[in-house]
């Protein structure tokens, strides 16, 4: 473990060396330290998993989250359930990417090669200096523990497997196109060279934090009990802010690439999110903000606030020093209505989203600083915080207009405004939008805000896909497999309005109800008949779990029979609840074990029937799918 | 309209739709962000909004109804003074409620009866996620 302990400090030694790599004749030397780095993290890491796997409780990050019991997939897991091991993946992922890099621009001119890997390199060991000094994976305890604490059971779900490193991959990935968007500056290359080298890493990162946001709504989803998969909670707005910014940086890349425009537009957006990846570890991390996912306070935060002003400081001296290259020489002709004004109003939907769900996250610390500030001349006042409804309510119209944008942007012309072609062609989008705001305001639901929702989603949804049928008849099928990017990009928006679908659905029309029953007894939800049975005692691998069969019934037919449990897991004092859920198309069934008493006789159980929420995932699904065939487009044509 | 202009309009037309939704939302759904002291010092004038508190639950002053999901306990502020209050809760009871767990309640205060009607709770253990081995040995 010493060794460990050795390797690790010594890692974090090479990126002093490694920084040499910025210059010329150092490339080389700096590739041999970036392989050592490498090595040096990559043992680490397999001695802190073996350390996990035999349960070596003499080291605290072991016998924090790990015991005996605990199954083996939940012990490797364990590597990025904590703090400190999860920075030392977080490293590990950029040293991983850094050699891919090296691998791929070995022809590559030495300069923009050596800035990209300088950028990843600088980043990597400001996790390693992390690892090293403030929050050691490898600190030992001045004994050793019989048995380790174990990890939360809120975090024993296959969900603990997956999406976090999901999430890191899509955190560290923005760190490679941010050292080309460098790498292009500091060689003073202002075409777009370095947007078409990091595209595929762009859409890698992309895909792969969308995938991490959508597996943790489904975790708490399935996990937490309360029938939702989003709840604007500070760590969730932590993980969609970069999000946010990384969606408009690559729209605007395109525009870079395409029609050499949005240029400076599309470097701060890359470099916003690169940074709002930072700021969210730091909001997650530092205990700043009081949230239920918060890890515990620790000194971490001022090293990334540093980290943060630094590299920000840093990069805007870099782009203004280079502002020039930027500059759109063809300014005259920009039309708001052609495709790269529509892609210009987005990004700035993109951007005043990420901000109002920024400051509604960071109110408390944003009220209470301006309090501090005028309190010197005599305003006193308190501490505000906003919730659910407030991220609602401003990020309503934001959403009703990229969701527009995402129908009509695809549309329009580059470099010309909108004429009456356009008009013509967003006529069957127009009918089905008002057809199915009828339909849905004929079966009663009259809510202003869905009814709109859902109009411009559909009318997103028609334009699409008039706009692939159009496409289609002028060019033959084929036009979908050689034009892939486009196609593509056009799936990832068919993937976004099914997502709106299935969260205007669930979150406007979710039904809940409770019931306490005597087993055996029975009660009625809307259109289903609910049996409870009897209360049934399971013994799981580390915990024993009771659970009350509910048998559904619908208009006599017997539809399916679950289980809702609550599990007390050995270490823990409290009953853990594990929900049942019935998923169909058109809607799940949500089951939760809320109460019950052997002796006085009763179960409550609660139901939560939560329309359309299957389509969250088939669209999620469908995004990725989407982004991937726009890769494999790229790669055609090179 | 030159593209100058035509930039200007278009920045100033966001910046004040988002300072606009920014301002409306937070009149309308912010609430305080208190310490139990600072309910009790001036409770009449917090209730125009709603609070959200956070204190330590007092061991021994739970008074738990599992079938009604009524939950009566007291907390206290750890950081700040100690001030006492008691907080009436009717709902889902949290898999993680139990004395001397940390808590973040949102509702108003009662003042007739002298107790806090929370609308949500959430419970926040220290330990959640990072447990002190150490104070865990010692305490087994």
């Amino acid at each position: 473990m010493l060794l460990a302990l050795i390797t690790g400090a010594g890692a974090s030694y090479f990126y002093l060396t490694g920084m040499r790599s910025e210059n010329k004749i150092y490339d080389k030397i700096g590739g041999y330290f970036l392989i050592a780095q490498t090595a040096a993290i990559s043992v680490a890491s397999l001695i802190l998993l073996l350390a996990l796997v035999t349960s070596n409780f003499k080291i605290e990050y072991v016998a924090q989250y790990t015991d005996l019991a605990l199954p083996m997939a939940y012990k490797l897991s364990a590597f990025w359930a904590g703090q400190a091991g999860s920075l030392l993946f977080w490293a590990l992922l950029l040293v991983l990417f850094a050699i891919v890099e090296m691998v791929r621009l070995r022809n590559s001119d030495s300069r923009y090669k050596s800035s990209v890997l300088f950028v990843i390199s600088v980043s990597s060991s400001f996790f390693l200096i992390l690892t090293c000094f403030v929050t050691n994976p490898f600190a030992e305890l001045g004994f050793t523990p019989q048995d380790g604490v174990g990890m939360n059971p809120l975090l024993q779900n296959p969900g603990m497997i997956y999406h976090p490193p999901t999430l890191f991959l899509g955190y560290a990935g923005f760190t490679v196109p941010l050292g080309h968007a460098i790498a292009s500056m500091m060689t003073g290359d202002g075409s777009n060279l370095w947007v078409k080298e990091s595209r595929g890493w762009a859409i890698f990162t992309w895909v792969f934090l969308t995938i991490g946001i959508v597996l943790g709504g489904q975790w708490a989803y399935v996990e937490l009990g309360w029938g939702g998969y989003w709840a604007w909670d500070p760590v969730e707005n932590a993980s969609l802010l970069p999000w946010i910014t990384g969606t408009a940086y690559l729209h605007s890349a395109l525009i870079y690439e395409q029609r050499n425009k949005l240029k400076i537009w599309t470097h701060t957006l890359l470099m916003t999110s690169f940074i709002l990846c930072i700021f969210g570890t730091f909001l997650t991390r530092s205990g700043v903000i009081d949230s239920v996912h918060s890890f515990g306070k620790s000194s971490l935060g001022a090293f990334f606030v540093v980290f943060m002003i630094v590299s920000t400081i840093a990069y805007a001296i870099v782009l203004f020093s280079n502002i020039k290259l930027y500059k759109d020489p063809e300014e005259k002709d920009f039309h708001f209505s052609s495709r790269e004004g529509m892609f210009f109003i987005a990004n700035w939907l993109f951007l005043g989203l990420m901000v109002v769900v920024l400051v509604g996250t960071t109110m408390p610390l944003i009220s209470q600083a301006y309090y501090a500030v005028m309190g010197v001349f005599g305003v006193v006042g308190n501490k505000l915080t906003v919730n659910i409804p407030y991220f609602n309510k401003v990020s309503t119209p934001f959403f009703i207009l990229i969701l527009l944008f995402a129908g009509l942007a695809p549309m329009a012309q580059y470099g010309k405004e909108i004429g009456e072609s356009f008009y013509k062609k967003i006529i069957p989008g127009v009918i089905a939008a008002l057809a199915s705001m009828v339909i849905m305001y004929v079966k009663g639901y009259t809510l202003p805000i869905p009814l709109i929702l859902t109009g411009v989603t559909t009318l997103s949804l028609a334009t699409i896909i008039t706009r692939i049928a159009i496409s289609i008849k002028n060019n033959g099928p084929k036009v979908v497999l050689t034009q892939r990017r486009h196609y593509g990009g056009l799936l990832v928006h068919i993937g976004v309005v099914i997502m709106a679908y299935g969260i205007i659905a669930s979150s406007f029309y979710n039904i809940k109800d409770e019931h306490v029953v005597a087993p055996g007894e029975s009660f009625t939800f809307g259109n289903y008949e609910m049996q409870v049975g009897e209360l049934t005692v399971n013994q799981g691998q580390n915990f024993t779990s009771v659970y009350a069969p509910v048998t559904v019934t619908e208009n006599g037919k017997k539809i399916v029979t679950v289980a809702p449990e609550r599990r007390f897991y050995e270490k823990r004092e409290e009953a853990w609840a594990e929900v049942a859920i019935y998923s169909k198309l058109k809607g799940d069934l949500y089951f939760i074990l809320a109460s019950y008493s052997k002796p006085e006789n009763y179960i409550g159980i609660q139901v939560v029937y939560e329309p359309l929420l299957v389509w969250l995932w088939i669209g999620c699904g469908i995004m990725c799918i989407g982004a991937f065939y726009t890769v494999t487009g790229r790669r055609k044509n090179a | 309209m030159n593209k100058n202009k035509k930039f200007l309009v278009a920045t100033a037309v966001v910046v004040i739709a988002i300072s606009f939704m920014l301002f409306s939302g937070f009149k309308s759904e912010g609430v305080y962000y208190l310490t139990v002291g600072e309910v009790l010092h001036n409770p009449e004038k917090l209730n125009q909004k709603g609070m959200r508190v956070s204190g330590e639950v007092i061991a021994g002053t739970i008074t738990k109804n599992t079938k009604e999901r009524h939950l009566v306990f007291d907390i206290v502020d750890v950081e700040e003074g100690g001030a006492v209050m008691t907080v009436d809760y009717k709902g889902i009871i949290p898999d993680t409620f139990k004395e001397e767990i940390h808590v973040i309640i949102e509702g108003n205060y009662d003042i007739e009866n002298k107790k806090f009607i929370a609308k949500t709770l959430l419970t926040k253990c220290p330990s959640k996620y990072e447990v002190d081995p150490e104070e865990e040995a010692a305490k087994g």
